[in-house]
């Protein structure tokens, strides 16, 4: 059962149709190079963490979520995330540990999306529990292939290509807000 | 300013996160198997009447039999040594968004070697279907994925 769940979770993450939770963990990794890796697993972490627990809430019927308000709920997550990556400045390290409480934040907003799609693939057996924590796992595993892709990206265009880290933030940044208020207004 | 609308949303779909899975429930006995399965009621509309057909007619699923065994028998099979079972639709229930149907069928007293399932429900209608299938009875609960072009699983029972 649950290599079964975790292939069904790393499939759901990486499915470019939905590729709304995909541009949020870029827009999470702009500001960050690969040598800031401990602080993009925290906040990935964090993210997991957040919509693991929404995940397992509403799995286990103690929340209930509008589906269409969390659809317009995920690209203002982008957008905010995408906003603040504009105002990062490296010096002032210590102002961004609220973000992690913010990726957790945003967390439970992606995994209340992420919970339709898990209740449909359970018929009427009673274990959630293996399932569950099998999807969460396989959504970290694709998480972390993400952010590594992203960091592949990124090793690219600013030690190869030579581009200042600045730019690559602001234009990965620039790019995900265009992208989330193009979504919300569709979504409106 | 259309024009340019009309490009971003070529080029950019809105992000879909499509349900397009199946989740069956199989309870194999000596001499018996069940299978139980839930589709949702809007896909299942699709493959069996197109895109004219109206939901409500699911609201009476049992008016439906005929074609729902005919198209459950065309997608799910059953072979025990190689041997096709005969499905009989054993019921029909509905809830808001899906049906449950339960096929069953006999199978031989024998002892078998192999069991082969094959689960090729709405494939035909989304390319990224998934049917999730639990199996009970054997010796011990066994779950599997059946995708386009992975529509086939074997068990061998031999020791």
């Amino acid at each position: 059962m649950f290599p079964v769940y975790l292939e069904l979770g790393f499939d759901h993450i990486l499915d470019l149709n939905g590729y709304d939770h995909i541009l949020f963990i870029i827009a999470l990794c702009a500001v960050f190079s690969v040598k800031d890796w401990k602080r993009i697993v925290i906040l990935v972490t964090a993210f997991t963490i957040g919509h693991s627990i929404t995940l397992a809430m509403s799995a286990l019927s103690i929340i209930r979520v509008n589906a269409d308000l969390i659809e317009l709920l995920i690209p203002v997550t982008i957008l905010l995330t995408a906003l603040q990556n504009l105002w990062y400045k490296p010096a002032t390290q210590k102002a961004w540990s609220p973000n992690y409480f913010l990726a957790l934040f945003f967390g439970f907003i992606h995994g209340m999306g992420f919970s339709n799609y898990f209740r449909s693939l359970l018929g009427q057996e009673a274990e959630i529990i293996l399932p569950l924590f099998a999807f969460n796992v396989g959504v970290e595993l694709g998480q972390l292939l993400i952010v590594a892709c992203i960091m592949v990206v990124n090793v690219l265009v600013t030690r190869v290509l030579r581009v200042d880290h600045k730019y690559w933030n602001i234009t990965v940044s620039l790019a995900a807000a265009a992208m989330s208020i193009y979504m919300i207004i569709l979504k409106l | 300013m259309l024009t340019v609308w009309f490009i971003l949303l070529v080029l950019f779909p809105l992000p879909e996160h499509p349900i397009h899975v199946s989740v069956s429930e199989v309870e194999l006995s000596s001499g018996r198997a069940e299978w139980t399965v839930r589709i949702f009621k809007d896909d299942f509309l699709l493959a069996l009447y197109g895109r004219k057909a109206k939901l409500s007619i699911l609201d009476q699923p049992d008016r439906l039999r005929a074609d729902i065994l005919r198209y459950l028998s065309s997608h799910i099979l059953l072979f025990t040594d190689g041997q096709a079972s005969n499905w009989e639709l054993k019921e029909i229930h509905a809830d808001p968004e899906a049906l449950w149907m339960t096929l069953t069928c006999s199978l031989a007293d024998q002892p078998v070697s192999t069991i082969t399932f094959i689960n090729t429900v709405l494939m035909e209608t989304y390319s990224d279907q998934k049917n999730i299938v639990n199996i009970s009875g054997l010796k011990k609960r066994s779950v599997f994925i059946f995708g386009k072009g992975d529509g086939v699983k074997k068990i061998s029972l031999l020791p």
